[in-house]
């Protein structure tokens, strides 16, 4: 059940930490092109607790992005299964929002028509739409740019565009696959403390993919590190630092702790996946 | 208020120069003036055209056939444009004719569309049409193929239907490539719609020209000439300004002369 801090906060559905809300068991996907075939991810399974911060890192083309997509319901899997909720994940649907590295908005709408748009084909009616709409764009502390396209935004405008969109319509977890990816160095940092700073009033569970190891510790519960291609479950750390995280938590010995752990576990994969390539 | 005249005239001074070099060649006697007659000599014939009612006439008669040539590839070729994209088996049907038939000219058929559609409006209009469906099907086809499937996946995410999908996000992100294809299709119209009228015709602005050529009257024949660039420049204007009011997400990009 939602927890009541988070309705009392006005945004809704989410719950406190607690029992599994996704279970992926021995997941499987192949890709074949003509006669060639590419195995992306190999038997991998992962438990995603309600309220968990989660986050994937692994070398770049080892089916990371794969794997959220395959939950998003916009590909096909091989085998294995994925229970949402306790219900198996078929095609896509706002039960699950996904934030794409390329924002994915429309150049036709403007920022609030973005919002809105979302919450329109659900169904919800336009008074209704706007308000929430409105909501979280002041979540994501846009509301000045309401009339704006997203043209006129910088990337990092777009990204937090993007993710009132998808918080707008409530979904049960949010998957976001390497949302920061195509954003300069300085707003990267900045749109992390912003994520961890929304998270700390939404307390979504997220499944956050980067390759970014001080993202992925700085924002997660958990730090799941996959293997070269084929991808699969090659560590699992868990991240004990207090939050509310502030930025200087980067400077401390026991994040500097995690880091050394999570790229030693990393380097190898990496340069599995660098000697495919030669 | 220098500075803009300036760089207007830094855009636009070969338009008075060419002018200016045509007047020169005509005024010397370099090139016969019955061949090439002066501006003074073609503004009066312009004059003469319209007062006699003459040109506003066969340019409604040439308007009205490109129109309506158009107007039909408009329609068939953003529905088969689209059909192709989203069908496999429209794909497969179309997908080879539009190839082979891209870059041949089909004006060469227009022989046999006289001997189908007779010799009036019918067999014009079916030109034209046939002409412009090309581009308009082609870029109609590549727009639809083009969008960004993460548009598409947002979409779906949301949970929205195949037909909101198809009207609120396709239809849209396609609308750019689809006004190129109408804007490559214009000029092509009133080409064809020429050429035709210069064939076994007795109206319109093709038959207005090539009669006047064929009467030694040089300076009308560059009238109707005139005509016909005047009518080509501001349509092209009219679909630029219209593309650039419904497409304004993406003012000027990729659409030269949108500004």
């Amino acid at each position: 059940m939602a927890a009541g801090a988070m309705r009392e906060s006005g945004f809704g559905t989410l719950g406190g930490a607690g029992g599994a809300l996704l279970e992926v068991r021995d997941l499987e996907k192949t890709f074949r092109r003509g006669a060639r075939t590419v195995q992306a991810i190999d038997r991998f399974s992962l438990t995603v607790s309600e309220g968990e911060f989660v986050a994937i890192v692994g070398p770049s083309g080892c089916g990371k992005s794969t794997f959220l997509h395959i939950l998003g319901g916009f590909e096909p899997h091989d085998g294995g299964t994925m229970l949402l909720n306790g219900a198996p994940v078929r095609g896509p649907g706002p039960d699950r929002g996904m934030l794409f590295q390329e924002f994915a908005l429309y150049p036709w709408r403007s920022v609030i028509g973005n919002v809105a748009w979302a919450l329109e084909v659900q169904g919800k009616p336009k008074a209704e739409r706007i308000a929430i709409a409105e909501r979280y764009l002041k979540l994501v502390g846009l509301s000045q740019f309401r009339d704006a396209y997203p043209a006129e935004l910088s990337g990092g405008m777009k990204q937090r565009v993007a993710l009132a969109r998808v918080l707008a319509f409530e979904p049960r977890i949010l998957l976001m696959d390497e949302p920061f990816g195509a954003l300069d160095a300085q707003t990267r940092e900045l749109m992390q403390e912003e994520l961890n700073a929304i998270w700390q009033q939404t307390r979504n569970t997220v499944l956050f993919v980067t390759h970014d190891i001080d993202e992925a510790i700085y924002l997660a519960d958990r730090v799941i590190v996959f293997t070269a291609r084929p991808g699969r479950l090659k560590d699992e750390i868990r991240v004990k630092l207090e939050r509310p995280r502030r930025i200087d938590v980067k400077k401390t010995a026991a994040y500097m702790g995690y880091r050394n752990r999570v790229w030693d576990s990393l380097r190898e994969e990496v340069l599995k996946a660098r000697e495919e390539f030669r | 208020m220098a500075d803009a005249v300036l760089r207007s005239l830094a855009r636009w001074y070969s338009v008075p120069l060419v002018l200016a070099v045509w007047e020169l060649l005509a005024r010397t006697g370099a090139v016969s003036r019955r061949l090439m007659p002066s501006l003074v000599e073609i503004a009066l014939a312009v004059w003469d055209a319209i007062a006699s009612g003459d040109l506003l006439f066969h340019a409604g008669i040439s308007l009205g056939r490109a129109f309506a040539g158009y107007a039909l590839a408009i329609i068939f070729g953003i529905l088969l444009g689209v059909a192709m994209a989203r069908s496999r088996a429209f794909d497969a049907l179309f997908e080879p004719i539009f190839s082979f038939g891209y870059p041949v000219p089909k004006i060469a058929l227009y022989p046999i569309f006289i001997f189908v559609f007779g010799f009036g409006n019918l067999s014009k209009v079916m030109m034209i049409f046939l002409e412009c469906l090309y581009p308009i099907t082609v870029n109609a086809f590549y727009g639809m193929r083009g969008i960004d499937r993460v548009h598409v996946w947002a979409a779906h995410n949301m949970g929205a239907s195949e037909r909101q999908i198809f009207w609120r996000v396709l239809l849209p992100g396609a609308a750019p490539a689809i006004f190129a294809g109408l804007r490559i299709a214009l000029p092509i119209s009133l080409i064809v719609v020429i050429i035709t009228e210069m064939i076994g015709e007795s109206r319109g602005l093709g038959y207005f020209i090539s009669y006047a050529s064929a009467s030694f009257e040089y300076s009308t024949a560059f009238a109707g000439v005139a005509a016909v660039a005047v009518i080509g420049f501001t349509l092209d204007r009219a679909l630029v300004w219209l593309r650039n009011r419904l497409i304004f997400w993406e003012r000027g990009a990729a659409f030269i002369g949108a500004a």
